[in-house]
């Protein structure tokens, strides 16, 4: 209470503080000339990396931004000949800047690149988060901040616990990197929730769709590429920092980045990163959700230094959490899951609110350490390699055991080793692309009364994904791009069965293709038809679980009988841009061959605790299909319309029943005005989120029916603007504005309790 | 303008990279490679895998255990009553008669067996042992006594936890038969684990142990 009244004070304070004034009308002109090879300087686009802005080339060669405010800009300039390209402006006064397209800009005098990043570099389209977005919910998880996306949903484990679900696929089937990096403690099963620290991976990718080429097997429903901010390109010492308060659970939560530049022949930068978060029991719109308490503490140390011909990085990040879960969800047997599901209030009601928290709880440690080489060999070709090591630590603490403080029920490790090597190379006999070798080794160990066997795996993949131009429209280049890959996995697991030792051992061999076509369209528009497949062999829970899935009351038995799981996607994408208007969408359909699921077998186990309900693992084949849409209206000069349509479907084709657990049909729209004044702007936002129940259900395997349609609104303002030459930006947010009473489908907890109540959040931001 | 030293500027960036380097290797070598075999596994230690009912005939003073069984845990066999004395799942008690019940459970997966029935005992203030919680009642005017209504029984409890508010727990019980009419019906004996949230009601906690036995009253 006395922090919300502080940061109260503090906003009223700022904003009657009379700020430096500051002209927000300068412009940016860069003037593209052409080189011998790239004949065609007015297809290049320049972006602006925080805003997500794009500007397009005129006729002429001249991409014009204007009514621009003092500060620093990174643009990133893109050339379908070319390589992507960062670099960093600093505007004092209006500037015009001269370039000569090449394949690499670094080679030019006049601009400042300050980073070569392994481009994404697919056709595949991506939707990235804006910076506003972003900081608006990290203090509530990376999935958070994912589902602002059209087609993307939150599937929640209780709070603090929430995973990606890209078009109804979620867990083994969406693919996270972290830095670029395979980020494998996805492999622990669907309740565990992604370890990633929200305030430092602020640049956050989606590509949406089977993309198993580039990056290998589980990426079938999409891929999520999350990265710390670019590192910096100027002398002195700088950096941010922020506070948030998020009313519902009473948490605040902090970061703090400090950066560095210094130039030694080439440029060397460094960052220092840390984070916190320290929340405490959060509350339905009736009731105290009791023991949901959550404490985070994360850092990260990053450097890099680069030249004109190579350059390498290095990347280290801890995170730390811990967090209870709701006791009345930790259940021991059918009957109580029962007993729990039918009685509309929590079994154990209360209205303490705590910062502690007892068992059931978990505890989860992440270190990540990278290091990456890039260097250009000629003008043409470019060698990159990284290499990455993690660990993964987790203990669950359950009620059940005895010393259940000091001693966790179940403990796992899961260590990672991954090596890529990737060539590049622009323009070369009319074929710009890329090719590599990547190497994955995982193991996992795990303690106690788990359910998961221990194993070892062993992955190595080849692929090269090549792009063309093929035709010229009056709008622009038409491009195709066609890739392959092959990858070989070994399995070997180790578990007891009947008291002896079992070590069964797999092979997988698998190869994936995809092929698109981008074409460009009126209204600045692109247009991508694409074919892809995917895959993923199935994972060692799924072949050997065997026991009791606590927290779920059910007893879940493996298949060691599964083939891997094979998918192919099809889809058309359609994305414009006027001065007024903005529009995605994307229509895709996904084939599944050998989809695992997990169903109840209607037997059960039984025990003197009572019945247990046996799951097991079974493969089917499935189709997955949906249509996403976003669109971005200018009413006026300062209000601006957004809508976003998620509608997807599951079918299981052999059964002839729907698919369980796929997201409900969602609509979402908010209207937003935004001034700029001379010396700083003000935004207020107001939006309401509307999710239709979920009708379409199997017959079995749920246990209770699904929720009922609602609808929440927000309001969001933010108040940003200059103040002793640091900019400073303060902002309130009221989430579930009528604290209203509702369980979404996706969230496990609506079994238990209905969702959150009203939260008012609150959040500082300086940069310095 | 003043130009750094080369010597300077060359050692810093050697500095970088021994620096990145050595991390590397240090990061990498001090990941402890773990065996991969497991150990054999370790059984849930408030686990019981068997329930024996002494029942002691108050006049009389003979006793009769019933048991139910899972000697392997969780999977494996299917759980059976009898043991070693008895071999039936029908409680039989004479009508308008005093009987004394001691709750005995056991985890015969630990080595040596683990008497959970103790353990109970000593973490009272968080277990209570239920008798037909769906169909029974508390009797107003007699303190911890329950009225099964499916079959002519009171059940009195006679051992409290240390809470300040003395709560039943129910390992020890006294049954009292009424007329042998409608005396056939089923006992369903639950034992509630209730850390913290225990009041006397059915509702709150997780289920340890669940087990129904016949009951005829002759």
């Amino acid at each position: 209470m006395l922090l919300r009244l502080s940061l109260i004070l503090a906003i009223i304070i700022f904003i009657y503080t009379k700020p430096s004034a500051q002209n927000c009308n300068l412009s940016y002109t860069l003037a593209l000339s052409e080189h011998d090879e790239i004949a065609d300087a007015s297809y290049a686009q320049l972006k602006d990396v925080l805003s997500g802005n794009v500007y397009t080339c005129d006729a002429q060669g001249y991409i014009v931004l204007q009514a621009l405010c003092p500060g620093t800009y990174t643009f990133l300039l893109h050339h379908y000949a070319c390589r992507d390209t960062v670099f960093m402006v600093h505007l004092t006064m209006s500037k015009v800047q001269t370039l000569q397209l090449s394949h690499y800009l670094h080679m030019l005098h006049d601009v400042h690149v300050t980073a070569n990043r392994t481009e994404h570099n697919t056709l595949l389209f991506t939707h990235t988060l804006s910076a506003s977005d972003v900081y608006r919910h990290q203090a509530s998880g990376i999935a958070a901040v994912l589902a602002q996306a059209p087609g993307i949903s939150e599937v929640k484990n209780g709070p603090g616990i929430s995973k990606v679900m890209i078009h109804g696929m979620q867990g083994y089937r969406v693919l996270m990197l972290q830095e670029g990096m395979r980020f494998e403690s996805q492999a622990w099963g669907n309740d565990h929730a992604p370890e990633m620290d929200a305030f430092l991976m602020t640049q956050i990718e989606v590509v949406k769709g089977a993309a198993s080429v580039r990056y290998g097997s589980d990426a079938i429903g999409g891929v999520v590429l999350l990265r710390s901010p670019q590192l910096p390109d100027t002398g002195q010492i700088h950096g941010s920092a922020q506070l948030q308060y998020i009313g519902n659970g009473r948490m605040p939560a902090g970061a703090m980045q400090i950066q560095g530049h210094a130039d030694a022949k080439g440029h060397i930068a460094w960052r220092l990163h840390t984070s916190g978060k320290y929340g405490g029991t959060v509350s339905a719109p009736l009731y105290a959700i009791s023991n949901t308490g959550q404490h985070e503490g994360n850092m990260a140390l990053q450097s890099a230094y680069h030249n004109t011909r190579w350059g390498t990085e290095i990347f280290v990040s801890r995170y730390n959490s811990a967090l209870g879960l709701f006791s009345g969800s930790h259940l021991a047997t059918m009957a109580d899951l029962k007993a729990a599901i039918a009685s509309s209030v929590p079994l154990q009601p209360s209205n303490a609110f705590s910062y502690q928290f007892e068992a059931p709880s978990q505890d989860v440690q992440h270190d990540f350490i990278k290091n990456a080489w890039h260097w250009h060999i000629n003008d043409t070709w470019q060698l990159n390699t990284s290499l990455a090591l993690q660990n993964n630590l987790r203990a669950e603490f359950d009620s059940h055991t005895r010393s259940s403080a000091l001693k966790p029920a179940a403990s796992y490790r899961l260590q990672g080793y991954q090596h890529e090597v990737v060539i590049e190379h622009q323009q070369w006999h009319g074929v710009k692309g890329q090719m590599g070798i990547q190497y994955a080794a995982q193991q996992n160990n795990a303690w106690g009364s788990s359910y998961m066997p221990n194993y070892i795996q062993h992955n190595g993949g080849l692929f090269a994904l090549e792009r063309m131009l093929v035709f010229k429209t009056a709008y622009g280049p038409a491009l195709l791009e066609i890739g392959s890959r092959l990858d070989y996995r070994t399995l070997q697991t180790f578990f007891y069965k009947s008291n002896s030792l079992q070590e069964p051992f797999h092979t997988f061999l698998q190869n994936t293709a995809q092929i698109g076509l981008q074409i460009p369209t009126r209204l600045n528009g692109r247009l991508l038809c694409y074919i892809g497949s995917a895959w993923r062999p199935p994972s060692a829970l799924e072949l050997y679980a065997n026991g009791l899935h606590h927290g779920v009351g059910a007893y879940e038995i493996g298949n060691s009988v599964l083939n891997s799981e094979k998918v192919i996607n099809f889809q058309i994408h359609w994305t414009a841009e006027t001065d007024r208007f903005h529009w995605e969408s994307q229509m895709y359909y996904n084939g599944f061959l050998n989809y695992i699921y997990l169903y109840p077998s209607q037997k059960f186990a039984l025990t003197l605790r009572g019945a247990y309900p046996i799951f097991e693992y079974a493969q089917t084949q499935a189709a997955i299909y949906g249509i996403d849409v976003l669109q971005r209206f200018k009413i006026h000069r300062t209000i601006l319309n957004t809508t976003q349509i998620t509608f997807v479907r599951g079918q299981d084709i052999r059964k002839h029943e729907p698919l369980i657990y796929m997201p409900a049909d969602c609509i979402k729209s908010d209207i937003q005005w935004l001034k700029a004044y001379s010396h700083a702007s003000v935004l207020m936002a107001c939006g309401a989120q509307w999710v239709n129940r979920q009708w379409r259900l199997p017959a079995t395997g749920d246990f209770a029916p699904a929720p009922q349609a609602y609808t929440i609104c927000y309001v969001n303002t933010e108040y940003t603007f200059s103040w002793a030459s640091k900019r400073l930006s303060c902002g309130m947010q009221i989430q579930n504005l009528f604290n209203k009473t509702y369980r979404s489908y996706l969230d496990r907890f609506r079994y238990f309790t209905d969702a959150l109540g009203r939260s008012v959040n609150m959040q500082l931001r300086l940069h310095f | 303008m003043k130009t750094k030293p080369l010597t300077t500027m060359k050692f810093s960036v050697l500095h970088f990279f021994s620096c990145s380097f050595l991390l590397v290797i240090i990061l990498g070598s001090s990941c402890k490679k773990e065996d991969p075999k497991p150990n054999p596994p370790i059984n849930d230690e408030e686990y019981i895998t068997s329930c024996h009912l002494v029942l002691t005939d108050s006049a009389r003073g003979i006793s009769k255990t019933y048991t139910y069984t899972d000697p392997d845990g969780i999977g494996g066999k299917v759980p059976y009553y009898g043991g070693i004395q008895q071999s039936d799942s029908v409680l039989v008690l004479s009508e308008e008669s005093t009987y004394h019940l001691n709750l005995i459970l056991l985890n015969q997966l630990q080595v040596p067996v683990d008497t959970i029935s103790k353990e109970v005992t000593s973490e009272g203030d968080a277990h209570m042992v239920f008798f037909n919680p769906e169909a029974s009642q508390w009797i107003a005017t007699h303190p911890h006594v329950l009225s099964l209504q499916s079959i002519p029984l009171w059940i009195r409890y006679n051992d409290y936890d240390n809470s300040a508010s003395k709560l039943p727990i129910g390992l020890r019980t006294t049954w009292y038969t009424k007329s042998k009419t409608s005396g056939t019906g089923a006992i369903k004996i639950v034992l509630k684990h209730q850390p913290g949230v225990k009041n006397g009601l059915y509702a709150p906690g997780e289920t340890d142990l669940e087990v129904v036995f016949k009951c005829v009253i002759l």
